[in-house]
């Protein structure tokens, strides 16, 4: 029986995974089409250039995992389904965090990594600190992660 | 386990050794000599010499891309380079004659075949626009034939004989003859033939219906004649062209030769670099460098054994640059690079690698934490870095990976995972269900908190152990005031937070005091003592209260660690998904295919990227939260002038 706390329960996890899987999208995207391009010139450098490219994938998985929470504990992959409204607006609070924080980060980070991937393309023995900055960005991503996962967890 | 204790290596000679001494010294491989001409001494110019082995190294690397694919592919990361003896390093001037000429014959072979393919294509080109004239029993480009015009050229669009009279019959003209050699439906090639007489009337219509003559001259013949030629020209060069691809197969079984030669020019190349930083004088010479102070007592008798030279071994000054390189166990020395990624130290700097390389890999474990995972970065990783697959260099990151499946396999069996949850899976899906792993520690999905707690505390302790080597070195430099006001307040403050926070957790009212009492004393010592390079009394108090503002860097550093439980779940979440996913088959045969296909394809992502995620976050928290607090860097990096090539190693 579908009712209206379900249909918020799962709207949040698509919120949770569209969201974040969007951003990724555009984050790896961004990424990728830098590197693709110092990829043309030195096909040498494609394993360096592939972390770069790939870590704006990352919150895409974050926004999966709460996603799959959620779904583990109202009834689609488990649990039990949801009984009322306020039960169902409470997951789709708890999947907001990740959504949010996971669309933009994952963006600002793809643009981190496209100058990224240009700073290892002239300095290819550089490419740690091109990471790393990347990596300051995903700590946002990580800690609405951590939020949605505690709310979602703990209803 | 330190940093390398370096001399510097003085040498001075007379001119007639001093290239024997260079080269002798490029043999030995240790010193890192330093530019003379900075201090101000003569040197002799090789830039000539230099961008001579330049161009020849650039024309044989040209060579080597050309014959690359007609060899047998040598390289990746198994390739080990064969060794070869040091002795004759030099290339003699017999084989460079031969190499040299040997390569000009590649790349000259290679434009040869370039310009083929260009002829060819442009024949073909001119072929193909002939195809509409083949009809025509004369040559392309005939004007007139002594008092009949002539005119052939193509019309857009498809004509017909009705339709060409009737743009004729409308100008009223009837005194014209022509052809239709081809059409289709985009053009219509024709032939007009007219007398002089007509040609004022004619013309005008053809220019109105728009005519165009082929940019073609088919030089007295036929376009069939033509092209025929043309075809016969094209097979000439297509036979040229194999026949320059066959002489490049031959030629590439030389293919190490001239590697050979590209690393002998480039270790002269390296000795001519090295010589510009000699310094001379009308007839001796002066060389220093650094050298590690175990090889420098090694190669000194030997310098003044083989060369009539002085040579001495000097302790440096505090304030020389000194380059650095380091030292340490096989449990240490593979994070190394990661400290070098981020700087080398500067000569105040403790060797951090030692603290570091233990959390490196107890954080990575925490991180990728899963015993699955963990078991194949431990076989695969100790495979590559301790067996002899690889080049020596090569193999320290893979054994830094070795150390950190280690933990990782750890961290797995404390929170129960094993390729996620696969083993309760397994048994849920295909047997009664009853055997399960059951973590040591706790299970991270099921307390979630108290895993934040723990990971938040394991960075309390790194955090205060930064701040712990930052007193230690400036208790060290002397400075023992400042090592008690700077970090031993700090230490004090963050660990009386530590234990406030755990005896309000825990409801023991005695370490909450305690705490309390650490956390005022503290905060009381960073007020009075921060503020004090201010002149005026009341900055002083200011800055010092302005200083506790500090405690928000560190709550966010400590925060950070957060991260050490969100990719921890990551990874057993993301398994636990793959493992639902495969096993929706159910108990059967198929079910079965379907959970190892799904297994093996969805881990093999999961380890990729969660291993990823672990690399880049350990890596972040020891460079921007750890070496943040204590490591200065900026140090240069140690490089021994010596055997630096590309193709072969040598060997003395």
């Amino acid at each position: 029986m579908m009712n209206l706390g379900m249909f918020f329960a799962l709207l949040g996890v698509a919120f949770a995974v569209v969201f974040s899987g969007m951003g990724s999208s555009k984050g790896v995207g961004i990424a990728s089409e830098a590197g693709a391009a110092v990829i043309a010139d030195d096909p040498g450098k494609f394993g360096k250039l592939l972390i770069l490219q790939l870590l704006p994938g990352t919150q895409g998985l974050y926004g999966l995992i709460v996603g799959v929470m959620v779904m583990l504990n109202i009834g689609v992959l488990g649990g039990e389904p949801v009984a009322d409204t306020v039960v169902g607006l409470q997951y789709l609070c708890g999947c907001l965090p990740i959504a949010f924080s996971g669309y933009f980060s994952a963006r600002a980070q793809g643009r981190v990594c496209a100058t990224g991937v240009n700073l290892v393309a002239k300095r290819p023995e550089e490419s740690s600190k091109a990471i790393v900055s990347a990596s300051l960005i995903e700590l946002y991503a990580l800690l609405g992660f951590i939020v949605s996962f505690l709310v979602v967890i703990n209803i | 386990m330190a940093i390398t204790k370096m001399k510097r290596l003085e040498i001075v000679g007379l001119n007639n050794e001093r290239k024997r001494l260079i080269e002798y010294l490029q043999r030995c491989g240790v010193v890192d000599i330093s530019d003379s001409r900075e201090e101000g001494l003569e040197s002799r110019e090789t830039a000539t010499v230099i961008s001579q082995l330049d161009q020849y190294m650039s024309s044989a690397s040209e060579a080597l891309d050309i014959l690359r694919p007609y060899s047998q592919a040598k390289g990746g990361m198994f390739y080990i380079r064969p060794e070869i003896s040091a002795d004759n390093y030099a290339a003699t001037s017999g084989e460079m004659a031969e190499i040299t000429a040997l390569v000009s014959e590649v790349i000259k072979l290679r434009k040869q075949r370039e310009k083929n393919r260009e002829d060819i294509a442009s024949y073909e080109a001119t072929i193909r626009s002939l195809e509409p004239y083949k009809m025509l029993d004369i040559p392309l480009g005939t004007k007139t034939v002594g008092k009949v015009n002539i005119r052939i050229g193509t019309l857009d669009g498809e004509w017909d004989e009705e339709r060409l009279w009737k743009v004729f019959n409308d100008a009223e003209i009837q005194d014209v003859y022509f052809e239709i050699l081809s059409k289709d439906c985009q053009q219509t090639a024709v032939f007009v033939m007219y007398h002089n007489d007509a040609a004022k009337r004619v013309e005008p219509v053809l220019a109105g219906i728009n005519l165009l003559a082929p940019p073609i001259n088919t030089v007295g013949k036929t376009p069939l004649e033509y092209s025929e030629e043309l075809r016969a020209r094209c097979e000439a060069l297509k036979n040229e062209y194999e026949d320059g691809e066959i002489r490049i197969k031959e030629l590439a079984t030389n293919k190490g030769k001239i590697e050979l030669f590209y690393d002998k020019l480039s270790l002269r190349r390296e000795k001519y670099n090295t010589l510009a930083r000699v310094g001379i004088t009308e007839n001796a010479f002066f060389v220093s460098g650094y050298i590690p102070e175990k090889a420098g007592e090694k190669l000194l008798p030997e310098l003044e054994k083989q060369f009539i030279v002085s040579a001495e071994l000097i302790e440096p000054d505090v304030e020389e640059d000194v380059p650095k390189a380091f030292e340490n166990n096989a449990f240490v020395s593979p994070v190394e690079g990661i400290t070098s990624d981020y700087s080398m130290p500067s000569s105040h700097d403790v060797d951090p690698n030692p603290i570091m390389a233990f959390f490196y890999y107890f954080f990575f474990g925490m991180m990728f934490s899963d015993a699955g995972y963990g078991l194949i970065l431990m076989i695969v990783c100790g495979l590559l870095g301790f067996g002899s697959f690889m080049e020596k260099d090569k193999r320290r990151a893979y054994k830094m990976f070795f150390f950190c499946g280690v933990s990782t396999t750890f961290w797995g069996i404390m929170y129960g995972s094993f390729f996620g949850d696969m083993i309760a899976t397994v048994s849920k899906t295909f047997g009664d269900g009853s055997v399960a792993f059951t973590p040591i520690l706790m299970d991270p999905v099921q307390k979630p908190l108290q895993l934040l707690i723990m990971s938040v505390a394991f960075g309390l302790v790194h955090i205060l152990t930064a701040i712990a080597t930052k007193f230690y070195m400036t208790w060290r430099d002397g400075d023992k005031f400042a090592a008690i006001c700077d970090s031993g307040f700090w230490f004090v403050l963050l660990f009386g937070l530590a234990v406030f926070a755990g005896g309000m957790a825990l409801g023991i009212k005695i370490l909450e005091t305690v705490g309390l009492v650490m956390l005022i004393g503290s905060a009381a010592g960073l007020i009075l003592t921060q503020g004090r390079n201010q002149k005026n009394p009341i900055m002083k108090l200011f800055g010092g209260i302005l200083s506790l503002y500090d405690i928000t860097s560190y709550v966010g550093d400590i925060l950070s660690y957060s991260r050490l439980m969100a990719l921890g779940l990551a990874t057993g979440v993301i398994a636990s998904v793959i493992n639902v996913l495969g096993s929706l088959g159910g108990d059967s045969v198929v079910g079965m295919i379907a959970f190892i296909a799904i297994s093996i394809f969805g881990h093999a992502l999961n380890f990729a990227i969660n291993m990823l995620g672990a690399y880049v976050h350990t890596n972040r928290l020891q460079y921007v939260e750890f070496y943040q607090k204590f490591y200065e860097g900026g140090g240069k990096k140690y490089k021994p002038f010596g055997f630096n090539t590309k193709y072969f190693r040598f060997k003395n």
